[in-house]
């Protein structure tokens, strides 16, 4: 009984443990601008511009421009066309969904100028979509290199596993595939365990396919207060609650490339269901000036927000080794008693700061003397910021291994420019809109291309209390996706090209 | 459904009931200039507006004939509204008027006796708990138990540090079972290991091509391992996320 005790103990302690990524910290750091149709139509330039709710989300001081109050709502569309190309074979890929843009409504108010010398205050809650995950990331390709596989024979090596651990300790990973013989150990002359080995027949090839499907996105409440000293100085700060819903369909495969019947390799399937769930917590705080009539400059500042997570797995594998081990199949639900794995984490976002410069042409009470603006943000981000801590601080394990992921977080990722400029051209009731921004790669690695290129355009009309928006955003994307990674061997990536199409319409009611 | 339209009307009823105001006016556009909602001037009696209504009243009817002097009676040194004499002047001041013109709250808001005296409180019986140094909690870590508790190398992700990369492949696609492996020239020969067909590893039956091929293959005393054994301590990752159950305790099945 004590023997049995003492295993269920061992079993738990060590089976308690984390697989946070430097990917996954970028999930809530590398993202372009979303808002109102309009902010979305010039560019997602809001750093000095303000009298838009969207400011809330990027400078608050810019809700400090309302005396008036209003609401707005903005549905909009994504659609999402992926090329892949994945060791010289091309894959195309596309998903639409739906979205939202911001949501929210402003009280801005004059004070008495015999009171107070705060000219007018203005407050706001609204909610915005800051990344939407709807995507589907699918490529395929030839292989005779390296194998999926092999980052289970590094990390049991490297763990200096034994069977009982291969079996026991990795059930959402390596343990799948040793049990379904996948890998399997590797024996000296003598007949003694000297490591493990994978069935795949790497050197004459394997044709691997990546198949992830995600869903939802980072969302943030915003409750913004502003103040607006003589129509001169505009200083604002906003609440945020970041809340994150990822989920992960992801089923990875890779097939014998000869038709041998005996070299011991059919093929394996590993499929995965990953859900995480993020709520947080952080400040924005900004202030807009005004040197001249016309000109206006922005600095703002994002603190890094603290958000606590909870995330959930389960992983199938399937393996045929024909004549070595036959059709074997394995799921983590089996082995962890029809649970899904759970990780709870907290996670420091990076911290970013925004300068700004916006020029209005006429800024006149007449709206029919009002002609357009013209506008640029810069933005710095310190993606190589982000931290992991455990959520429980008696988590030893936890600790040490979040230590080794907020090292790579800071070799692997490095701080980058977010550049974004836009006008619109105003006739009376009738506005249009151009802008375009560029958002650098966030990763530290010159050979790992990434950008985002947006160019945007949208009209607008106000009138009788009301006003109506639509935008167009066309979004280059340009990405790096690993498969799998190896320490010992050089690895492999996909690279991802292709575009994401956003149309926005925003209706708001002036009251 | 009944429901649904009528949230519908009513939302659709409130919205446009609220751009009302705008209707037959410019709709003001923030970006370029906020106009100053028109209440605000509506309902602010400035000094000079109460002393002209006053004026006008007394010379339109007789009622206010006998009445003293305006500044006299608006005289704040003699005001019942004492409150705002005192330490808060200016919070109440501000926040009186801001509510009071624009936003046109209740009554209750204006009585800055009650309102002061809320904030002044607020401050001090619970802000000032939070100020109590005695409330202060000191966090206490001991470092000889935070070290060395991990059992796993982190290979997953230690991978993000190898920044060399291959995405070509170095031959066809229709290798052909029996040809030699590609791999030991790219100088992984020692990660890979041979395999004969038919040579004992229950490969299946041999075709007579004498075929080979190179598996995958790691050792533990090679390649960032530091173990020349095994051990039944290892684990920690491989996707690995907190375990629940305890039913990976069985063994895995054997081979056909």
């Amino acid at each position: 009984m004590k023997k049995y005790f003492t295993l269920q103990v061992f079993i738990i302690i060590t089976l308690i443990a984390n697989a946070q990524l430097p990917d996954d910290a970028l999930r809530t750091a590398w993202y372009t601008f979303n808002g109102s149709a309009r902010n979305m139509a010039t560019g997602g330039v809001m750093g000095s511009l303000g009298g838009d709710i969207t400011a809330a989300h990027v400078n608050p001081a810019g809700i400090g421009l309302f005396k008036t109050k209003e609401f707005v709502v903005s549905p909009g569309f994504n659609l999402n066309n992926n090329k892949f190309n994945f060791r010289g074979t091309d894959t195309t890929t596309a998903k639409n969904n739906f979205n939202y843009g911001i949501i929210g409504v402003v009280f801005g108010a004059s004070n008495n100028p015999n009171e107070s010398k705060w000219t007018s205050s203005a407050v706001s809650i609204s909610i915005n979509q800051l990344a939407n995950y709807n995507n589907t990331i699918r490529f395929k390709g030839f292989n005779n290199f390296s194998s999926f596989s092999e980052q289970y024979l590094e990390e049991l090596t490297r763990d200096g596993a034994n069977m009982t651990a291969a079996e026991q300790n990795y059930i959402f990973g390596s343990s799948l595939a040793f049990r379904t013989y996948l890998i399997d150990t590797l024996a000296d002359g003598a007949g003694n365990v000297i490591g493990f080995q994978s069935l795949v027949p790497i050197s004459t090839g394997v044709n691997q396919e990546y198949n992830e499907n995600t869903r939802g996105g980072l969302h943030e409440i915003a409750i913004g207060f502003a103040g607006n000293m003589e129509d001169k100085l505009y200083v604002g700060g906003s609440v945020d609650i970041p809340i994150s819903s990822y989920q992960r369909d992801f089923t990875y495969t890779e097939k014998d490339a000869t038709n041998n019947p005996n070299n011991d390799f059919d093929n394996f399937i590993y499929t995965e269901k990953y859900k995480s769930f993020g709520i947080g917590l952080g400040v924005k705080l900004g202030i807009i000036y005004k040197p001249q009539d016309n000109f206006r400059v922005g600095f703002a500042l994002h603190t890094p927000q603290f958000m606590y997570f909870k995330d959930q797995i389960r992983s199938w594998m399937t393996t045929n080794t024909e004549g070595y081990a036959g059709i074997k199949s394995e799921s983590s639900d089996n082995l962890n008693s029809g649970n899904a794995g759970i990780r709870k984490y907290n996670l420091i976002t990076p911290w970013r700061a925004i300068a700004s410069v916006s020029y209005i042409f006429q800024e006149n009470k007449n709206i029919k003397k009002q002609r357009g603006f013209i506008s640029a943000d810069i933005e710095y981000v310190n993606y190589r910021g982000s931290r992991f801590f455990v959520a429980d601080g008696d988590d030893y394990v936890g600790k040490d291994y979040l230590k080794m992921v907020n090292t790579q977080v800071k070799s692997y990722n490095k701080g980058n420019l977010n550049i974004r400029l836009g006008g619109e051209l105003k006739f009376n009731t009738i506005m249009f809109r151009l802008g375009g921004a560029f958002y650098g790669s966030p990763y530290k690695d010159k050979d790992l291309k990434a950008n985002r290129f947006l160019a945007t355009a949208g009209i607008g009309y106000r009138n009788h209390g009301m006003f109506i928006d639509l935008a167009y955003v066309h979004s280059f994307n340009k990405d790096v996706v690993f498969p799998y990674r190896l320490n010992d061997k050089p690895n492999t990536f996909a690279e991802q090209t292709g575009s994401r199409a956003n149309v926005m319409l925003t209706v708001g009611f002036k009251f | 459904m009944k429901a649904k339209i009528l949230y519908s009307l009513f939302f659709v009823g409130i919205l446009t009931s609220c751009s009302s105001a705008y209707k037959s006016s410019q709709t003001p556009d923030d970006v370029y200039y906020s106009p100053a909602q028109e209440n605000y001037y509506v309902q602010q009696e400035t000094t000079k507006d109460r002393e002209d209504n006053f004026l006008r009243m007394k010379s339109k009817n007789n009622r206010f004939q006998d009445l003293d002097d305006y500044y006299y009676w608006n005289d704040t040194r003699y005001t019942f509204n004492n409150c705002y004499n005192s330490y808060a002047y200016n919070w109440g001041n501000t926040w009186h008027s801001y509510y009071y013109n624009n936003w046109n709250n209740s009554f209750i808001f204006n009585s800055p006796c009650s309102y002061n005296n809320n904030w002044y409180s607020w401050n001090y019986n619970s802000f000032g708990s939070w100020n109590n140094p005695y409330y202060y909690m000191i966090p206490y870590y001991n470092p000889a138990i935070v070290k060395n508790y991990g059992n796993t190398k982190g290979s997953v992700v230690t991978a993000y540090s190898n920044t060399k990369y291959n995405n070509t492949n170095t031959t066809t696609k229709s290798v052909k079972a029996g040809t030699s492996s590609t791999n030991t020239s790219t100088g992984f020969g020692n990660l890979v290991k041979k395999v004969f067909s038919g040579s004992g590893n229950n490969g299946g039956n041999n075709n007579g091509n004498n075929s080979s091929w190179d598996r995958p293959v790691r050792t533990y005393g090679n390649n960032g391992g530091t173990t020349t054994s095994g051990s039944s301590n290892a684990g920690g990752r491989s996707g690995g996320f907190g375990s629940t159950g305890s039913s990976s305790g069985s063994s895995r099945s054997g081979r056909n």
